[in-house]
């Protein structure tokens, strides 16, 4: 019995060593709190990021993306700050000081964080409605997309390293369609009176 | 239990949970878009219910034979082009290794168009259970509510009719 339980205590001794090599190391209290706070920091990228595309908002759009900030939708690839905002500029058209979009809005939704030290990536979905070209001044959807983004940690603060704008319903094809259509139709008149 | 009686710890552990539930709507959501049995049935623990009226579903294998009636056989690239849903205002209630959730879903389908619209409203009311560790569905209660269940049923046996006619006008 004796013998039994130093044999048991000799191997006991032995698996420490074994079991810290192989069972990852539980997360101290800060890391937890970084890791809740790095994802908290991303999520509002997100909003930010609409806020910006409805306040048509050039520079605060380009200021959410990194020093090496890339932005891709099909074919179209923007690299770095400076060809991205001229992107940016040509669809805003010099919007003026206290601008109030009554046209679009974009809903961001579902989006999967995964955090790895500086870098993270994250999968999401987004809706953009638009007043309906009825006439009737209500919002209608026109655009369900899937962004696949990454970020990076750039002094301190995360920002968008490459997002990835993945239209889906209609797809890009319908949607081109759908777009010139709207480009032929007469402007609509906001609901309660001309700007 | 007030905040102020809580340790810093018990504090950290409460927002990893809600966090960790909030998780399960996006992944369920991904799974549902991707029509995707396996990641969809991994959600729901081993003694989970599905409900949404007079339908329930009691443990996995119910609940699989359910869904792979509802997802069609695909090819691994498959993109959902047809539908997806929007989960939003999730109101996490948590009790040590149990919570409970209400939220609010809208699932929109692709138009004669191609643009999306709106089709259904509903509402979650879900109860969850950390099991080894990881927080699961133990029961979710799926209620139609704009439409309504009757409204929507009628929809639904229109839409497939419709699908019906199209395969059969495919395969003619």
């Amino acid at each position: 019995m004796r013998r039994a339980a130093l044999l048991a205590a000799a191997l006991a001794a032995t698996m420490p060593v074994a079991a810290t090599a192989k069972a990852p190391a539980k997360p101290t209290l800060e890391q937890r709190v970084q890791r809740l706070e790095d994802e908290d920091a991303i999520r509002h990228i997100f909003i930010a990021y609409a806020a910006a595309l409805d306040g048509k908002n050039a520079d605060a759009y380009v200021a959410l993306f990194a020093k090496n900030g890339q932005w891709i939708n099909g074919s179209i690839v923007r690299k770095g700050p400076a060809e991205i905002h001229a992107l940016i500029d040509g669809m805003f058209h010099n919007t003026p000081a206290g601008y109030v979009n009554k046209d679009s809005f974009e809903l961001t939704f579902h989006p999967d964080i995964k955090v790895d030290g500086d870098r993270a990536t994250s999968r999401s979905e987004h809706v953009l409605f638009r007043r309906h070209m009825d006439g009737s001044g209500l919002p209608q959807a026109v655009l369900f997309g899937r962004y696949e983004d990454e970020f990076i940690r750039e002094n301190g603060v995360w920002k968008i390293l490459k997002r990835v704008d993945i239209p889906t319903i209609p797809t890009p094809e319908e949607w081109g369609r759908i777009m010139r259509a709207r480009q032929q139709q007469p402007a609509q008149p906001p609901a309660g009176g001309a700007q | 239990m007030s905040r102020a009686a809580l340790s810093v710890e018990q504090r950290l552990q409460l927002l990893e949970d809600k966090e960790d539930i909030r998780q399960i709507i996006i992944d369920y959501a991904s799974a549902l878009d991707a029509q995707d049995a396996d990641a969809y049935i991994a959600l729901f623990a081993e003694e989970a219910e599905w409900v949404n009226g007079g339908m329930v579903r009691k443990g996995k294998e119910e609940i699989r034979a359910l869904v792979a009636g509802l997802f069609p056989t695909k090819p691994d690239d498959f993109v959902n082009l047809e539908t997806f849903e929007v989960t939003f205002h999730p109101r996490i209630e948590l009790n040590g290794d149990r919570a409970k959730m209400r939220s609010g879903h809208l699932l929109f389908r692709r138009g004669p168009g191609g643009n999306p619209v709106p089709v259904l409203f509903g509402r979650y009311e879900d109860e969850f259970i950390r099991e080894d560790g990881v927080w699961k569905i133990l029961r979710r209660v799926d209620i139609p509510t704009i439409p309504t269940g009757e409204e929507y049923l009628p929809v639904i046996r229109a839409r497939q009719r419709i699908q019906e006619q199209h395969i059969k006008g495919a395969k003619g």
